[in-house]
C-alpha cells in the first residue's frame, strides 16, 4: 500500500478512536473526589461531582452507579433509580447494578407485576441480554469476517473441502443471524422505545395533556415506557398495558 | 347648612410664638363640621435659616378625633429692600405640617396644643375648638355598615361579616377602588387582633337596591371570621375615605347662556371641585364563647363535618397494594384541622400517606376537605381488616363535641402471584430480607473508559464492517476473472500486452546509452513486434511490412499509425542492417516514438 493511502484509512482510524480518548484526565479527578466525599457522607456533593462527570460527556455505567448509590443514601428513590436503569443500560450485566436495582425498587411504593412469560420467552430473553450490544457487534463483525473469508476460500479449494467450508458457513450464518437479530432488535429499542422513571413522590397520569380525568396513579421510582409527547405532556405506558398522559417534567428518562 | 355657613378658611387662629427669627403658628380650615368631614389643620414654622433635625409637630389621635394622615413641604421666599442706596436682603424659609383629622363623635372637642423643639427651644401654639354638628344630608350620601351573622359564637366557630357600603342613588360622591383597600386594610387590622380572617370576595360589584323606597348602590363585601379568644370582642368602627363631587360656579357674574346651555358655566371656567370625605362605619361588638373541655383526639376542628372511608380493590394478592381513601371534609378553614391517625394493622404494611387538602371560597362561607391516600400492602393470605376511623369535632349547633366514625372495612388476601408463578417484577417484602440489608458499595475505579448505550454509531464499526464483504467481493471477482483467463488464454496476452511493452521500452531506456546499437533497435523491434502480435493475434515476427500493413489494416488500425509504425520499423531495419551509428538523441527519438506508436496501437479497437 503507498503512503497516500495509508494517511487517510490513519485519519479515519483516529476519528473511529478519538471519542474514547478525550478528556479523561479532569473526569478522573473527579470522581476520585467524588468517592472520597462518598465515604465521608458527604452524598449530596458526591453527586454533583458524578453529575460532573457525566456532564463532560464522559457516560461509564461504574459513575451512573456511583451517582445512583449517593441518590439512594439522600432518600431520593426515583433519581437512584434512573441512574441505575442508565448504568445497566451500559453495562446490562453488571451483578452489582442489578442487586441495586433490585434493592432500591423494593423500596418504591407501586408493585406493578410484569407480564408472565412462558419458559421459551424466558430462555430467549436470557439470551437476548446476556451479552452487551457492544459485545455483539463485534462478535458480529469477527463472525462476518470469518464468512468472508471462508467464502473467498471456498472459491479456491477441493471439492470435498469446500463441503466442510459450506457447513462451517452454515453454522456461523445461523450464529451470525441470531445475534444480528438480537442486536437488531436492540438498536431499535435504543432508537425508538424510550423508558422512564417517575421522580416526583406521586404523579397522576391522565386521560389526556391537561385532562381532568385520572385514569392511574404511580410513585416515585415507578418504571414505564414513553410512546409520545406532545409540548410538557407524555404518553406513557405501564407493563400492564395501562396508558396515560403524565408531565414530562416529572419523569426522568432513562 | 351648618357646613355651609361655616368659614373655608382660617388663619392665625393661633400665633403662639415669636422668638427672634422663628414663629410657629396653627391653623385649621375650619373650626365647625359635620360628622364624617375631615379637617385639615397646618402647622407653620417660618425661620430665616434653615432647620435640621426632626422639628415637626405631633399630633396623635384621641377619642374625639382620628389622624387619617400627614404631610408636609417647605417653601422660601426673599425680600430685597433698597433704602437710601443701602440694599437689605431678607431670607425667610415656611415648613408647612398638614394633618387631615375626622371627628369621631358631635358635640364639640378641644385640639390641644401643637408642640416643637427648635435649638433647644420649645414652641407652643394655643389648642382651639371644634363645634361637630349631626350628619347632614350630604354627608348621609354615603353609609358603611357593618353586620356579622351570629352575635356570640363559639372560640374557631365560622360567622359572617358583611360590609355593605351604600351609596345614594345619584349623589355626587365618587367611590375609588384605593378607598375600598384602604378601609380593608384598616378592618383586617381590626379584625385580626382576635380573629382569624378570611376574604370571601375577589371584585368588588355594585347592585342597585331599594330601601324604603329610597335607591342606592350598595357595594358588598364578606369576610369569615373564626374567634381565636374567648370573651366579649368589640371591633371599633373604621373610617371609610370616598370623594364628594362639588359643582363650583363661575366668578364671570350673569350667565347668559345658561336658560339654554346648562354645562356653559362648565366651559366658561365653572367646574366641578373634588373634596376628600370620610365615613366611619359602624361598630360591632361579638361575644366569643370558650370550648368546653376537649376529649382525648380533639384537634380544633369547629363546625360540621362528614368523613369518607373506602378502600380499593376489595380483593387483593399478598404483596400488593390496597389503596385506603380517607376525606374528611367541613365548615373550617384548613389550619384547624388536624391529623388523622391510622390505627396499627398486623400483617400489613403502611406507607406515608399522600395528602391533598383543598379550600373552597365561596360566598356562603368557607369549606375545607382534607384527603389522604393510604398505600397498604398486606403480608399475609387471609383477611385484612381496617377498624373504625374516629374523627373528634365539636359541632357548635348542638354546642357538644361530636365523633366521626367510619365502618371497618374488610380486605380479602388472597394468595400472591409471587408464590405462584415465581416471577414478579418487583419483590415482596419476604424477597427484599433476601437481597440484603442494603446497596451494594460504590465502584472505585472506572472500567474501559468511556462507554456509550450507541455502539453502533461508532464510526469504527463503519469502517470495519464492509471489510467482510470486500473481501468476499473482490474473491469473487478474482475468481471470475481467472476464470476467464483459463477459457481464452490469448485474452491475458492481449489485456498485458501494452503493460508489458511499456515496462521493456522503460527497461530499454534505462540501459539505452550503454547498449550497443543492434541491441538496442533489436529489443526495441522485438517489443514492438510481440504487442503487434499479443494484441492482434497474429505473428507480426518475420513478417513483410507490407505483410504487416495488410494485416493490421484488415483488423482496422489507423492507417497513419500503420504508416509510422512501419515507418519505424524500415528506420530500425536501416541502422540494424546498415551498420549504421546511433546517437543518445537518434534513441532518444526511437523511444519516444516507439512509446507513441504503442499507446496509440493500444487505443485501436481489435478488429477480426
Amino acid at each position: 500500500m503507498k503512503l497516500p493511502h495509508v494517511i487517510p484509512c490513519a485519519v479515519l482510524l483516529f476519528l473511529a478512536l478519538a471519542p474514547h480518548r478525550a478528556g479523561c484526565a479532569p473526569v478522573n479527578v473527579w470522581f476520585d473526589k467524588a468517592n472520597a466525599l462518598y465515604e465521608h457522607q458527604a452524598y449530596d456533593s458526591a453527586a454533583f461531582y458524578y453529575e460532573q462527570v457525566l456532564a463532560a460527556g464522559f457516560t461509564n455505567s461504574a459513575v451512573y452507579y456511583n451517582l445512583g448509590n449517593s441518590y439512594f443514601r439522600l432518600k431520593k428513590v426515583g433519581l437512584a433509580l434512573l441512574a441505575y436503569e442508565r448504568a445497566h443500560r451500559l453495562s446490562p450485566n453488571d451483578p452489582d447494578i442489578q442487586a441495586n436495582i433490585k434493592f432500591a425498587s423494593s423500596a418504591i411504593i407501586d408493585r406493578i407485576p410484569a407480564p408472565e412469560q412462558t419458559f421459551f420467552e424466558a430462555v430467549l430473553t436470557r439470551l437476548h441480554t446476556v451479552l452487551s450490544l457492544n459485545a455483539q457487534l463485534w462478535i458480529l463483525f469477527f463472525l462476518l469476517l470469518a464468512l468472508g473469508i471462508l467464502f473467498a476460500a471456498g472459491l479456491y479449494v477441493s471439492s470435498n473441502m469446500r463441503l466442510w467450508i459450506i457447513y462451517l458457513s452454515g453454522l456461523l450464518l445461523l450464529v451470525t443471524a441470531t445475534i444480528g437479530t438480537s442486536a437488531g432488535v436492540k438498536i431499535y429499542r435504543s432508537e425508538r422505545v424510550e423508558y422512564a422513571i417517575v421522580l416526583s413522590p406521586s404523579l397522576d397520569a391522565k386521560n389526556e395533556p391537561n385532562g381532568s380525568k385520572v385514569i392511574f396513579t404511580v410513585h416515585e421510582g415507578t418504571k414505564f415506557r414513553v410512546h409520545k409527547a406532545i409540548n410538557d405532556w407524555s404518553f406513557v405506558s405501564l407493563p400492564t398495558g395501562l396508558g396515560g398522559w403524565v408531565q414530562s417534567s416529572s419523569i426522568g428518562k432513562i | 347648612m351648618i357646613r355651609l355657613l361655616a368659614p373655608m378658611l382660617i388663619i392665625g387662629l393661633c400665633a403662639a410664638a415669636q422668638a427672634q427669627d422663628i414663629s410657629f403658628s396653627v391653623s385649621a380650615d375650619r373650626t365647625s363640621a359635620m360628622l364624617g368631614e375631615r379637617i385639615q389643620v397646618t402647622a407653620q414654622i417660618v425661620s430665616n435659616k434653615q432647620l435640621s433635625g426632626s422639628f415637626a409637630p405631633q399630633v396623635t389621635k384621641s377619642e374625639d378625633f382620628d389622624v387619617l394622615g400627614m404631610n408636609q413641604n417647605s417653601s422660601q421666599s426673599t425680600s430685597i429692600q433698597v433704602i437710601n442706596g443701602k440694599m437689605t436682603q431678607t431670607v425667610n424659609i415656611t415648613y408647612f405640617f398638614y394633618y387631615s383629622i375626622a371627628p369621631k363623635k358631635t358635640g364639640s372637642f378641644t385640639f390641644p396644643a401643637l408642640k416643637t423643639v427648635i435649638d433647644g427651644k420649645t414652641y407652643t401654639s394655643n389648642p382651639f375648638t371644634v363645634t361637630v354638628g349631626k350628619e347632614t344630608a350630604q354627608a348621609s350620601d354615603v353609609r358603611v355598615i357593618l353586620s356579622v351573622s351570629k352575635k356570640s359564637l363559639y372560640q374557631g366557630e365560622q360567622a359572617f361579616l358583611t360590609i355593605k357600603v351604600v351609596q345614594k342613588a345619584g349623589a355626587q360622591v365618587q367611590l375609588s377602588q384605593q378607598g375600598f383597600m384602604a378601609f380593608f386594610d384598616k378592618l383586617e387590622k381590626e379584625l385580626s387582633k382576635d380573629f382569624a380572617v378570611v376574604r370571601l370576595f375577589n371584585q368588588l360589584k355594585g347592585v342597585m337596591e331599594v330601601e324604603n323606597g329610597e335607591k342606592s348602590v350598595v357595594v358588598k363585601a364578606q369576610y369569615a371570621l373564626f374567634p381565636i379568644t374567648a370573651g366579649d370582642i368589640a371591633v371599633a368602627p373604621v373610617p371609610f375615605e370616598y370623594v364628594s363631587l362639588k359643582r363650583v360656579q363661575s366668578r364671570r357674574g350673569v350667565n347668559p347662556f345658561e336658560d339654554f346651555f346648562p354645562d356653559a358655566d362648565e366651559f366658561f371656567g365653572g367646574g366641578v371641585q373634588q373634596v376628600s370625605r370620610s365615613v366611619v362605619s359602624n361598630g360591632l361588638t361579638i361575644h366569643s364563647v370558650q370550648l368546653p373541655p376537649s376529649p382525648a383526639g380533639f384537634s380544633g376542628a369547629v363546625g360540621s363535618f362528614s368523613m369518607n372511608v373506602g378502600a380499593d380493590p376489595k380483593t387483593v394478592p399478598s404483596g400488593e397494594a390496597v389503596t385506603l381513601s380517607v376525606i374528611i371534609r367541613g365548615s373550617t378553614r384548613p389550619g384547624s384541622m388536624g391529623e388523622i391517625a391510622l390505627p396499627q394493622l398486623s400483617d400489613c404494611e403502611v406507607f406515608t400517606p399522600e395528602k391533598h387538602v383543598s379550600v373552597d371560597t365561596t360566598q356562603n362561607g368557607i369549606s375545607c376537605q382534607k384527603g389522604y391516600k393510604y398505600l397498604l400492602i398486606p403480608r399475609q393470605e387471609g383477611t385484612l381488616t381496617i377498624p373504625s376511623l374516629t374523627w373528634e369535632y365539636f359541632d357548635p349547633a348542638a354546642a357538644s363535641y361530636k365523633t366521626l366514625r367510619s365502618d371497618p372495612i374488610t380486605i380479602a388476601v388472597t394468595k400472591g402471584k409471587a408464590t405462584q408463578a415465581g416471577q414478579t417484577r418487583y419483590l415482596t417484602q419476604e424477597e427484599i430480607r433476601q437481597v440484603g440489608q442494603d446497596i451494594r458499595y460504590i465502584k472505585t475505579s472506572v472500567p474501559g473508559g468511556r462507554q456509550t448505550d450507541q455502539p453502533y454509531k461508532n464510526p469504527l464499526f463503519l469502517i470495519l464492517f464492509p471489510i467482510p464483504f470486500l473481501i468476499a467481493g473482490f474473491s469473487l471477482l478474482y475468481k471470475i476473472q481467472a476464470q476467464r483467463y483459463e477459457k481464452d488464454a490469448s485474452l491475458a496476452l492481449r489485456q498485458k500486452a501494452a503493460r508489458r511493452a511499456f515496462r521493456t521500452i522503460a527497461q530499454v531506456r534505462k540501459k539505452a546509452d550503454a547498449m550497443p546499437a543492434t541491441d538496442f533497435l533489436a529489443r526495441i523491434a522485438a517489443c514492438l513486434e510481440d504487442f503487434v502480435t499479443h494484441k492482434y493475434g497474429f505473428s507480426a515476427t518475420g513478417t513483410t511490412l507490407d505483410e504487416l500493413r495488410q494485416q493490421l489494416a484488415a483488423r482496422h488500425v489507423e492507417t497513419g499509425v500503420i504508416g509510422r509504425l512501419a515507418g519505424l520499423l524500415e528506420s530500425m531495419d536501416t541502422f540494424r542492417f546498415g551498420r549504421r551509428s546511433l546517437d543518445a538523441a537518434s534513441r532518444a527519438a526511437m523511444l519516444q516514438q516507439a512509446t507513441q506508436l504503442v499507446r496509440d496501437l493500444a487505443k485501436q479497437k481489435r478488429g477480426s
